[in-house]
């Protein structure tokens, strides 16, 4: 039992990681409890359009309405849960389909390896946002190809770190201990290679997440991601647009929310790779 | 070459036999040069001996070790294996069979045992190419393997770092036993180990030597564990074998120059120097 809670401690990243962390774990209660607590929906409309923020907790329109009488706590608050949401999805979509490459590149070397590397190459060499307008005009706009481009978007930093993981693994001598012992190749990738590459992984992960949720409020931003009724902290920001002057704390809202999220995660981005990988640790 | 003349050779059975086995890399670049790294090796190891192969480092101790080991393929020449069925040669056996009768011990035992797996899984590894099994098997399999090398269930769920270098290397050993193997390859198991620890692997292999009839290759530059630990002894340098025999035969009276410089060099002067350099050399210090 206390071995549980050690590793439930070991859990936290430390130092500012540790603020981001509480940030982030706040934002997913809010996210995915509060709306089974409280009777909220980001849809619903009121009479009194662009009410200003009461501030009282125990009024009903904490953070005011927005132009359409829509309750901005609610939106806000079903906005974390599309981002989150999103953003868990986008990783662990792009985070198989990397590993996968980056352990068939590391392992094969050869003409897979160069092609592999050279798609990655490719991806890496035009600016991310730029690449998700790319994607989406081909596909089409809508939340769900905005998710695909993402999702592209966030594989190669996968395939790097897991290739060159696997290369300096597989010359240990326990790896050819492994193959002594008649282990295939993929028993050895499997049980031996694997675990020593979930490190920097995790922190891969954590970085890639900060970047999915800035990219896919970017593209929201731009009407290329989330349509207008979909409460989503990007396209938000775009309805609130018209109204930067007279009704800032529109704009400054879901634009805080995402400042905030997207922070906590390279907080405890950061914190993990210190912590996990020393070898990344900037000097 | 008659097999009479084979290093190792004797009345017994013959378990290995390598013939003209070479091994040549060849360096980078588009007209990279050929390094011969083994150069028409023959030997034969008998059942339940010990055959120690000696010589400086890039002799093509390891290079060899590991041809025989399937880890490498040769660039001619080829390694031969007693099974049921008569003598096979490796190139032919799949994994399963070959890792059956022949295993390794690494040189380094920090670098050879993956810093993320616990003991238990590190050792019943092996096993699970052979059969499937449950944790609680593993477990045992490990454990009873573990009693097998002098450590027991304080070492089952341990992590390599959490032990001592001696007991390691007995983890290695315990690895190396888990298929039940016949004949096991030792690359210089002690070279990473202080004295007084070498001196308690060294009995434990020949106890497991006594009680499983386990047949040695052991690699080494250390003649004086060779001495006490081998039957038979081959001197390899640049590739090439320079002298084989009994150890006490070759150790007394060397017949190469080069066997003769490598006695010299045993620091302490473990080893008593046949008369006639030890008196030319003391000559020449005088």
């Amino acid at each position: 039992m206390q071995a549980r809670i050690a590793i439930g401690f070991r859990l936290m990243p430390g130092g500012w990681g540790n603020i981001g962390f509480l940030v982030l774990v706040s934002l997913l209660l809010l996210g995915f409890i509060a709306p089974l607590l409280l009777d909220l929906s980001p849809y619903r409309i009121s009479a009194e359009l662009l009410a200003p923020p009461s501030w009282n907790p125990l009024s009903v329109p904490v953070l005011g309405t927005d132009d359409l009488g829509r309750d901005m706590f609610a939106r806000l608050v079903y906005g974390a849960r599309c981002s989150l949401g999103i953003g868990f999805v986008v990783v662990a979509v792009s985070l198989v389909i990397g590993v996968g490459l980056g352990l068939l590149a590391g392992v094969y070397g050869g003409w897979l390896d160069a092609l592999i590397m050279r798609l990655v190459d490719l991806l890496m060499c035009l600016p991310s946002i730029l690449l998700a307008i790319v994607i989406v005009a081909v596909l089409g706009s809508g939340l769900g190809n905005a998710i695909v481009a993402v999702t592209i978007i966030g594989i190669p930093r996968f395939v790097r770190v897991v290739r060159s993981m696997t290369i300096q693994e597989m010359q240990k001598t326990y790896v050819m201990a492994a193959f002594a012992s008649g282990s295939s190749r993929l028993r050895v990738l499997w049980s031996e290679v694997l675990p020593n590459c979930v490190p920097p992984v995790i922190v891969q992960a954590a970085l890639g997440f900060s970047d999915a949720i800035l990219e896919i409020a970017a593209l929201g931003f731009l009407g290329l991601g989330a349509k207008p009724p979909v409460a989503e902290w990007g396209a938000m920001l775009a309805d609130a647009r018209p109204f930067i002057e007279s009704h800032p704390l529109l704009v400054v809202m879901p634009g805080a929310c995402i400042l905030l999220t997207v922070l906590s995660f390279n907080l405890v981005g950061d914190a993990l790779r210190d912590r996990l990988d020393p070898k990344l640790a900037r000097l | 070459m008659s097999l009479v003349n084979m290093p190792g050779a004797g009345a017994n059975e013959v378990v290995l036999r390598v013939e003209n086995l070479c091994k040549v890399f060849r360096l980078p670049g588009a007209h990279g040069q050929a390094f011969k790294a083994l150069n028409q090796l023959n030997l034969a190891v008998t059942r339940g001996r010990t055959l120690a192969v000696v010589g400086e480092s890039g002799s093509g101790k390891s290079t060899m070790a590991q041809l025989v080991m399937k880890l490498q393929r040769p660039s001619a020449g080829r390694v031969s294996l007693r099974l049921d069925s008569g003598m096979r040669d490796i190139a032919d056996l799949p994994a399963r069979e070959l890792y059956r009768k022949i295993q390794m011990v690494f040189q380094d035992p920090y670098a050879s045992l993956n810093p993320r797996q616990r003991i238990w899984r590190i050792v019943s590894a092996p096993l699970c190419n052979y059969e499937r099994l449950s944790r609680d098997e593993r477990q045992q399999h490990a454990l009873h393997y573990l009693q097998q090398v002098g450590l027991g269930e304080a070492q089952l769920h341990a992590f390599p770092h959490m032990l001592s270098g001696g007991q390691r290397q007995r983890v290695n050993i315990a690895r190396a036993l888990a298929t039940k193997p016949e004949i096991l390859i030792l690359d210089e198991p002690l070279s990473a180990l202080d004295v007084s620890v070498q001196a308690q692997i060294i009995n434990l292999l020949l106890d497991l030597q006594r009680d499983l009839g386990l047949t040695y290759i052991f690699i080494s530059h250390d003649l004086a564990v060779v001495r006490h630990f081998a039957d038979q002894v081959l001197v390899m340098k640049s590739g090439d074998m320079v002298e084989w025999g009994d150890v006490d035969q070759v150790l007394e009276n060397p017949a190469h120059v080069y066997t003769r410089q490598l006695l010299q060099s045993v620091p302490g002067r473990l080893i008593d120097l046949p008369v006639r350099t030890q008196s030319a050399s003391v000559v020449a210090d005088g």
